[in-house]
């Protein structure tokens, strides 16, 4: 099939206003994967942004008194489900999705992404959706709202933000198992593509749930609201996508960077990269699993430790299986990955920086969701929960500001300064401590007193501004930075090989790939030590 | 500095468009799964009462009959549409275009028979989707049946009208266009299983 490039540079556009014209309509109907990538990155990161400042917003209504209240009960909950739709649907996913958007073609040696037009749909489906989501929230719908109509507007707004992250993870996935060069196979394809493939498959098995649950609620709403309990139970049916384990389902493809990144800065062939691809694969099968038994949880009665041995043993296995094996495939992601640190020759990045402190964060957020479930510690329905989200959320976005730092020199042509990069992964660090550890310890205390609560919204105001910074680096850094060079880490994978910015069919012939570092193939040193 | 790759050999085949429809097919399953598990975990939380064989789930109301036959026979109508598309499928591999358009052509009207079969039952039910919350699952579920077979029905629309046209070599077309009515037969199978013959 012939594609016809309308690119701005194409249309006759005499005019200022014409160009001006010209070149929006090239974007909204663009099909260059890496324009597409950037329109998710850039809205990633603007969702994010809103919701750290939403999260502050609801940190300042925690600390009312008997005196004042900015929002009623009501309005409160809203904000909650505002924050962690914004959070979980709106940025993580995006925004992770945007980066193997514009990068995994280039990382296979495609010249497209399949399916390309499809996953253009997708991102303006997951546009509009957000969009609907915000109105009705602010309008009285959502869980617990007050307005019929727009509960069901809440209701259509989450089944077009599933539709559309289906969409996306769906190219991405046909992408991976269909436009690889000749001789990449499965077992060669890098980090962050392979991270893709499982985070693309999970969303693409999970998120249609989503949109059956919606369909039952949607024709229930719209009726009698007889079978579902109408807007006050809608947390208890849909309240699954935006809570653990399925946040890790987003954060998949973050764990796939940060192992890319980490492995390209330390300049050497990795010794265990098949522990990569088990480490990623785990997590996306255990986090799926685990989205499907919600209900185990782990109950330690008796008093002694051999007490109810039976019992006991029948708690612990599912509860592992469910519970533990996610935790368990991030920390082998993460164990595997610094073992490239050792064995290579590193350099330490800003991206670097970014990646390892916001797996570190996922790690932090995956094992308090696991701690979460032994119901003998009382901490589900408390703020732990929440502090859980924020670190796996948190943790996510930290990598994909690095995957930013990382691969915007290859979309844009151009790099960031390093100081600033670290400062600011350490201020996300900082940010994301504060917003969410405050919420652990809150989550133990019986009655725990608004300084904690303080201290977390805190660290979302940190947060918001760490955000902003980093959108005004990359806004200068991007438009008039320092050249990069076609491959600014000496990495030793495809992307690397082509010009940056790459052209819009990315490579002039389709490349032959001998292993899992080919451009380590072409070089003198062959990424030995 | 840009590298200049080695130039690999032609690509293989990439069955693009079959691989796309397997992941979609995989969605659709996990949806119309999660949506009959929600059926059947209403279904037993539904209060008991006195049947003729002894205590039964009060959750298909009283008054309301299933007409089994036409649910009986769409099940049958969905098993030759399947048949039909991988004779399609059959056909296409040995570039036998009449054969192929005739194949396409015997599904659609096989799926708009099921089509027919669907909208007889919805007229033949005595239930509002208001009523209680067996109408408004019912008409959820179901209607979710019959959007997945209006796309089933679209794309055989089109890969014919493709096929026509002279696109013979999209053979994979016509194989996912099969492995769509496999789907459908298999998710119209539990859906007439749990809704109309365990109710």
């Amino acid at each position: 099939m012939t594609t016809i490039d309308t690119s701005a540079a194409a249309v006759d556009a005499g005019s200022g206003v014409g160009r001006l014209l010209a070149g929006i309509a090239a974007w909204i109907t663009t099909s260059d994967h890496k324009r597409l990538g950037r329109l998710l990155i850039g809205a990633g990161l603007i969702v994010a942004l809103a919701s750290a400042i939403v999260a502050v917003l609801l940190g300042i209504e925690r600390l009312d008194t008997a005196d004042y209240s900015l929002l009623t009960a009501a309005s409160e909950a809203r904000l909650v489900t505002a924050m962690q739709v914004g959070l979980g649907l709106g940025a993580v996913a995006p925004l992770l999705l945007g980066v193997a958007v514009a990068v995994v073609p280039l990382q296979l040696g495609s010249r497209s992404l399949a399916m390309v037009r499809a996953a253009a749909l997708g991102f303006w489906m997951w546009l509009a959706g957000l969009g609907m989501v915000i109105w009705a929230l602010a309008s009285g719908g959502g869980p617990g709202g007050t307005t019929a109509n727009m509960t069901d507007l809440y209701l259509a707004a989450l089944g077009l933000i599933a539709i559309g992250l289906i969409l996306v993870a769906g190219s991405l996935v046909v992408t991976v198992l269909t436009n690889r060069a000749p001789g990449m196979t499965l077992e060669r394809v890098p980090s962050l593509a392979w991270g893709a493939l499982v985070g693309g498959l999970a969303t693409v098995v999970s998120m249609p749930v989503l949109l059956g649950n919606v369909v039952y609620l949607f024709v229930d709403s719209r009726n009698a609201s007889v079978a579902f309990g109408g807007a006050d139970a809608l947390d208890s049916w849909t309240g699954w996508v935006i809570s653990q384990p399925q946040t890790l389902v987003y954060a998949l493809i973050a764990l796939g960077a940060a192992a890319d990144i980490i492995v390209t800065v330390s300049h050497g062939r990795h010794p265990l990269r098949a522990g990569l691809t088990v480490g990623l694969g785990l997590v996306g099968v255990a986090a799926l699993a685990g989205v499907t038994q919600l209900s185990h949880r782990l109950s330690w009665t008796g008093d002694g430790f051999f007490d109810n041995a039976g019992d006991k043993i029948a708690d612990l296995l599912p509860y592992l299986l469910f519970n533990g094996l996610p935790t368990l495939g991030v920390v082998v992601v993460l164990g595997v990955a610094l073992l490239g640190l050792k064995t290579g020759r590193p350099k330490p990045t800003g991206a670097l920086t970014f990646s390892v402190l916001g797996v570190g964060m996922i790690l932090t957020g995956a094992a308090g969701n696991m701690l979460q479930r032994i119901t003998n510690v009382e901490l589900e329905g408390t703020s732990f929960g929440e502090g859980a989200y924020v670190y796996v959320a948190y943790g996510a976005i930290i990598v994909g500001l690095g995957s930013v730092a990382h691969w915007g020199p290859k979309l844009w042509g151009r790099r960031l300064p390093e100081v600033a990069l670290h400062l600011l992964a350490l201020g996300a660090f900082g940010a994301t401590v504060v917003s969410s550890l405050p919420l652990y310890i809150a989550g133990f205390l019986d009655t725990p007193g608004t300084f904690w609560f303080v201290l977390s919204m805190l660290g979302h105001a940190l947060m918001a501004l760490v955000l902003l910074a980093f959108m005004a680096l990359a806004l200068g850094g991007f438009t008039r930075g320092p050249a990069a060079g076609d491959d600014p880490w000496d990495g030793q994978t495809l992307e690397w090989a082509v010009s940056s910015p790459p052209p819009v069919e990315n490579f002039p012939v389709i490349p032959q790939v001998l292993s899992a570092e080919p451009l380590f193939d072409m070089k003198p040193t062959g990424g030995e030590a | 500095m840009t590298y200049a790759l080695p130039a690999g050999p032609q690509p293989a085949p990439k069955r693009q468009v079959l691989i796309a429809t397997a992941v979609a097919v995989g969605a659709g399953t996990t949806m119309f799964a999660g949506m009959l598990a929600l059926w059947l975990r209403f279904r037993a939380a539904a209060p008991v009462r006195e049947g003729r064989g002894g205590l039964i789930a009060d959750w298909l109301p009283r008054d309301v009959v299933i007409p089994e036959v036409p649910t009986n026979v769409m099940l049958a109508t969905m098993g030759i549409a399947c048949v039909m598309a991988q004779w399609a499928v059959y056909a296409a591999k040995r570039f036998d275009r009449s054969h192929t358009v005739l194949a396409l052509a015997t599904t659609a009207v096989m799926g708009v028979a099921a089509l027919n079969g669907q909208i007889f039952t919805f007229t033949q039910m005595d239930i509002g989707v208001s009523d209680n919350a067996y109408g408004a699952m019912f008409y959820a579920i179901t209607g979710t049946f019959t959007a997945l077979l209006i796309a089933g029905l679209v794309m055989s629309a089109a890969s014919m009208v493709r096929y026509l046209g002279g696109r013979t070599a999209e053979r994979d077309l016509i194989a996912s266009h099969a492995l769509v009515w496999y789907f459908l037969a298999a998710a119209y199978a539990a859906l007439w299983f749990v809704v109309y013959v365990q109710k």
